[in-house]
């Protein structure tokens, strides 16, 4: 039993107070959660990425002569990255928030690129084909299965309806694009359903573990 | 917007019928401010332009509503309909006032471009205000155009018609004295084109040259058209421009007539001026008329008062009775009998009775050959009127000729008499007439008005004709010969029996017996001074004056009794709005206008009217209300929510029984050890983890693995049987691992993952510590380009990480294998990658995990730590069958109870 245990099942209990209202302990046992992970957050960043990536290049600028490939090629991701923060900074102030809007365009537009490239290659291309192939008795790999087969269908109906339902969400009740959009809204709301449940279950899964451990704590086995 | 009168449909502005129901629509339908005069769409209550107010409030300071309009169908009714309000002048325009000007720039302001074509014409109408009016002027209805008004009535500039002028002056003056006439400016002679063809005809030809020109400049052409010269046998020609009640007048040789005497209206005629005066109504006076008349000039109904009966008879044309005026037969003279083809009505009875009288020598008594009023006009002593046969109205204004006052007992009643006229007493030229009569019927114009201040702008022709004719001025023979009409040289002097008139003729000839209507019998048998007799109307009932109420008097309007002159003379009484000129506003300069400023006045005044036409019932329950209101019964109250005290204790028991239930089961098992008996862990399903098992296994010693740690710390429970299978099958194959993490607290749970195995194997696999990459998808290519691997195991408690890994690792054009150890509530969305083979196996939560365990070490659940597993599984298993129940069991509740309060 250390200290860890002790701080974790009080703020458990505080957590749990909240069954009755929101308290005090409650309140607190939020805070300081939002405030160790932000906290944490901040020191991981300085560790893993300033301090190795940026601090440790910098003082090889007074001796660029001397350096290495790698030690430059770290200096000069160190000095574009050091501008580029010193840029995103000043959109704090008016005067100088110009100068942050060439770091926002860099920071969005390589990220956009990153994501819909990966989105494009890793998804939408390899997805389309595996929903078609799974069709496709004949393909190898595909199951030959009837339930299978209808499976497959249902999921191919499913994701049509829903992409409907979110693009042509005005459309007539009564008409096709109307039914169709009905049909993805249920399967939706399925999905949805299904989700909440899995997070319900998962909590209730580590609510089982830890229990178990302060069971254990309180009621060794053996004595 | 254009909304259509006949549905109320908008239409776009300049549409010209309506899209809905073709009905033709206005100009435009809308609301002008009266501030700006911009045209607004009519449901505005401000305006688009100025923002001013465009509906009036109503009495209680909210906005009228419109007529018809109720306020449930406000909004989904159609488009209320406003009417068009009159454009104002703006309020801060300021009226165009110089000081230096005259008033005539201020009475005559520029026409704006928006007033209507007949203010404008009024406007240019209307007199200045420095200049006097005449003190005479016809009570007829003010023409809308100057240009409408004909010439001989316009005494404009003082001028008079010569015509007119020489009728006042006395039969022994002159005819030519052109100095004696007051304008030497010809009156405009009136439009030509509107008289008729054959009174163009009636052209009198120009006995001198100048004297004529002079004339007929200056006369109007009506008169002028009445030529002496007698018609030549062009009289076919002209009978077709004549209307047919003159064709049947019989031709007339061309014999000298006599002149007619002068009417009994016209003033005793004043010096004559021959040169203006028309050559016919001077031989009227003086001389017989001359035979001579230009062939073609004359009408045939003139020819037949001049020739002789022997050519009257085949060339006349009977004329329907209605046609031929009983004036004009009275005008024929005394030479020419009446045909005995003509039936009676068709010659004038004037006329007739001017054909017996041809003894009558015109040299010297002109005048008595001519009818009474023409006899009058002259001044010469004529018979004594036949006051039988005229009204006696006209009696009353114009007696003898010999100037002799009217009776009193001449007096016509005040009912008879019109207002007007009345008005228009006779002056009183003269001391020897001391009580001013109408002796003239010049003079009857003339009025007390000549007596008021007035009396210096009465023209000189007017005044002159007020001026009695003196009884013993004689006729003098003209110094020139004067061409007369022939109708009227027929006429001659009269007979000596027409002194004494029958008392059946009128001054226009024979009463029309066969004639009904054109004199009704109480007047033609009416004598002068005698009251009106009874007669008989259409229905046969015999009527007098006194007793029929509708010939009672007739009360004077106030209107009219303004206009009556004072009777103290000098004192100038002019109407209120004849005095009045407005000076601004769109009425600016003109004259007889009604006062606005007194109407405005009165209605700014005035307080406003509060009787609205409540219903009776909608008063008593406003009374109703009223009474409430003190009585405070409606003060208003603040309506709290109900509180139950146990309601909230409650919620609060149930919450807490709830939470204990869920601990309970998630306890219980863990507990008791009695789990074991329900579930048999060895019985998991292979499917779980065995695929990522077989990717772990082909691994060769020294390969490279990357393990991606990208979960939250409230799945670490869950995350951590799966973490510590996979690096145990890494330490059993020889393989390395390098942990990073996407997430700053991915690092601080690998490292809680690594203290719970053991230290060799955490230091055979982990090369080193894990590794922070910020940026998601930057950082997980970065991750992937700085550390190549064969192997990337992802440990994720979302499915957008795995997909996240998935789509960098074909984006960055790698061809690793992926296994993924994803929880339990992510399975169902990674599911498609694994099957679609993007990744290789997958782990699935804490079951999965422990299952992976047992497949690596069969004899991992023996002894404590072995017991501990399986009862912290089953304890999982039955934790989550538990809570699925109580929420499937709470959402019964709340479907239940919520459609009971539905109900």
């Amino acid at each position: 039993m250390d200290l860890g245990f002790w701080i974790g099942f009080g703020l458990t209990i505080a957590v749990l107070s909240y069954l009755i209202r929101d308290n005090f302990l409650y309140r607190l046992a939020m805070h300081i959660l939002i405030g160790v992970g932000a906290a944490y957050a901040v020191a991981v960043a300085l560790s893993q990425v300033i301090v190795p990536r940026v601090l440790t290049p910098l003082p090889n600028l007074l001796r660029l002569q001397s350096l290495t490939a790698q030690e430059l090629g770290q200096l000069v991701f160190a000095v574009f990255g050091v501008l580029g923060s010193v840029f995103l900074l000043a959109k704090l102030f008016r005067r100088v928030a110009w100068l942050g809007n060439a770091a926002v365009g860099y920071l969005l537009g390589v990220g956009a690129g990153v994501a819909i490239g990966g989105a494009l290659l890793g998804t939408l291309l390899p997805q389309s084909a595996s929903a078609t192939a799974s069709l496709n008795s004949a393909v190898p790999g595909s199951s030959n299965s009837v339930i299978n087969l209808l499976v497959n269908l249902l999921a191919l109906a499913a994701t049509v309806t829903a992409l409907i339902a979110f693009a042509y969400s005005r459309a007539a009740r009564r008409s096709f694009l109307g039914l169709a959009g009905g049909a993805g809204r249920t399967f939706l709301y399925i999905a949805f359903g299904a989700t909440f449940a899995l997070v319900f279950v998962a909590g209730a899964s580590v609510l089982s573990g830890w229990l178990r451990d302060v069971f254990l704590v309180f009621f060794p086995p053996g004595g | 917007m254009n909304y259509c009168p006949s549905c109320g449909t908008a239409n776009r502005d300049g549409s010209r019928f309506c899209n809905e129901c073709g009905h033709k629509l206005p100009s435009k339908t809308g609301i002008i401010c009266p501030m700006c005069s911009h045209m607004n769409p009519a449901d505005n209550m401000y305006c688009d332009n100025c923002k001013a107010r465009l509906v009036p409030l109503g009495p209680t300071g909210q906005p009228a509503a419109p007529a018809g309009a109720s306020p449930a169908t406000a909004s989904s009714a159609a488009p209320i309909k406003k009417p068009l309000s009159l454009p104002t002048k703006p309020a801060e325009e300021p009226a165009p006032e110089e000081p230096d000007t005259p008033p005539e720039s201020v009475a005559q302001p520029e026409p704006e471009a928006d007033e209507p074509n007949w203010l404008v014409r009024l406007r240019a109408a209307a007199p200045k205000p420095s200049e006097k009016r005449p003190t005479v002027e016809p009570p007829a209805p003010q023409p809308s155009s100057s240009q409408e008004i004909p010439d001989w009535m316009k005494p404009a500039e003082g001028e008079v018609p010569d015509w007119f002028q020489r009728l006042a002056e006395p039969a022994s003056a002159q005819p030519s004295e052109p100095e004696s006439v007051q304008p030497s400016e010809p009156e405009p002679q009136p439009e030509e084109e509107g008289l008729p063809d054959w009174m163009a005809q009636l052209r009198p030809a120009p006995a001198a040259p100048s004297a004529s020109q002079t004339e007929e400049e200056q006369a109007p052409d009506w008169l002028t058209t009445f030529d002496t010269t007698p018609p030549a046998s062009s009289g076919a020609a002209s009978e077709e421009e004549l209307p047919n009640w003159l064709k049947g007048m019989s031709a007339e040789p061309e014999a000298p007539a006599p002149a007619p005497p002068p009417p009994p209206s016209m003033p005793p005629p004043a010096a004559p001026v021959a040169e203006e005066e028309p050559d016919w109504l001077a031989n009227l006076r003086r001389e017989p008329l001359e035979t001579s008349e230009p062939a073609g000039e004359t009408p045939d109904w003139l020819m037949a008062v001049e020739e002789p009966p022997a050519a009257e008879a085949p060339a006349a044309q009977p004329a329907p009775a209605e046609e031929v005026p009983d004036w004009l037969m009275g005008l024929r003279g005394p030479s020419q009998p009446e045909p005995a083809a003509e039936p009676a009505e068709q010659v004038p009875d004037w006329l007739i009775g001017a054909r017996e009288q041809p003894e009558a020598p015109p040299a010297e008594h002109p005048e008595a050959e001519a009818p009474d009023w023409l006899s009058r006009l002259s001044g010469a002593p004529e018979a004594p009127p036949e006051q039988a046969e005229a009204p006696e109205w006209l009696m009353g204004v114009a007696p003898a000729v010999g100037g002799e006052p009217p009776a009193p007992a001449t007096q016509t009643p005040a009912e008879e008499v019109p207002g007007w006229l009345r008005d228009f007493r006779i002056a009183e030229p003269t001391p020897e007439a001391p009580a001013p009569s109408p002796a003239t019927p010049v003079s009857a114009f003339v009025g007390e008005r000549a007596e008021t201040e007035e009396q210096a702008e009465v023209p000189d022709w007017l005044s002159e004709a007020a001026r009695p004719a003196p009884p013993a001025a004689a006729p003098e023979a003209p110094a020139e010969p004067v061409e007369v009409p022939a109708w009227l040289r027929d006429l001659g002097p009269l007979p000596a029996a027409a002194a004494a008139p029958h008392p059946e003729e009128t001054p226009f000839g024979e009463a029309p017996a066969a004639v009904p209507g054109e004199f009704p019998e109480w007047l033609r048998g009416q004598q002068p001074g005698q009251p009106t007799p009874a007669f008989a109307d259409e229905s046969g009932r015999t009527l007098t004056p006194e007793a029929t109420t509708g010939l009672e008097a007739a009360t004077i309007p106030s209107w009219l009794q303004a206009l009556k002159p004072p009777e103290v003379p000098g004192e100038a009484v002019a109407a209120p709005h004849e005095a009045f000129v407005e000076t601004e506003g769109i009425l600016a300069g003109l004259a007889s206008v009604l006062p606005a400023a007194e109407v405005m006045g009165r209605a700014q005044g005035a307080p406003a009217s509060r009787n609205v036409g409540i219903p009776a019932a909608d008063l008593a329950r406003a009374g109703v209300f009223g009474e409430l209101l003190a009585r405070g019964a409606l003060a208003p109250t603040v309506i709290k929510p109900r509180q139950v005290a146990g309601s909230r204790v409650g919620d609060v028991v149930v919450r807490v029984l709830i939470a204990l239930l869920l601990l309970v089961v998630a306890v219980l098992p863990n507990s008791l050890g009695f789990a074991s008996s329900f579930i048999q862990l060895g019985e998991v399903d292979a499917g779980l983890y065995k695929p990522a098992a077989d990717q772990v296994a082909a691994l060769s010693e020294g390969q490279h693995v990357l393990m991606v740690f990208d979960y939250d710390a409230f799945q670490a429970l869950e995350m951590r049987p799966i973490a510590e299978a996979f690096l145990s099958h890494l330490a059993q194959r020889g393989a390395r691992a390098t942990l990073v993490s996407l997430n700053p607290t991915g690092l601080a749970l690998a490292d809680t993952v690594l203290s719970r195995l053991p230290e060799e194997v955490a230091l055979d696999v982990v090369l080193a510590a894990p590794i922070y990459y910020p940026g998601q998808a930057i950082g997980a290519q970065r991750a992937l380009l700085d550390n190549p691997a064969d192997l990337l195991v992802v440990l994720s408690g979302s499915p957008d990480s795995v997909r996240l890994w998935i789509e960098q690792v074909s984006a960055a054009g790698l061809h690793t294998p992926i296994v993924a150890g994803i929880s339990a509530g992510a399975l169902p969305q990674a599911q498609p990658y694994v099957q679609s083979g993007q990744v290789r196996g997958a782990v699935a939560g804490m079951v999965g995990g422990l299952a992976y365990q047992r497949a690596l070490d069969p004899d991992l659940d023996a002894g404590d730590s072995g017991l501990d597993r399986v009862v912290r599984t089953e304890s999982v298993y039955v934790s989550q069958l538990a809570f699925a129940l109580i929420l499937i069991a709470g959402m019964i509740v709340s479907l239940i109870t919520g459609s009971r309060q539905a109900g």
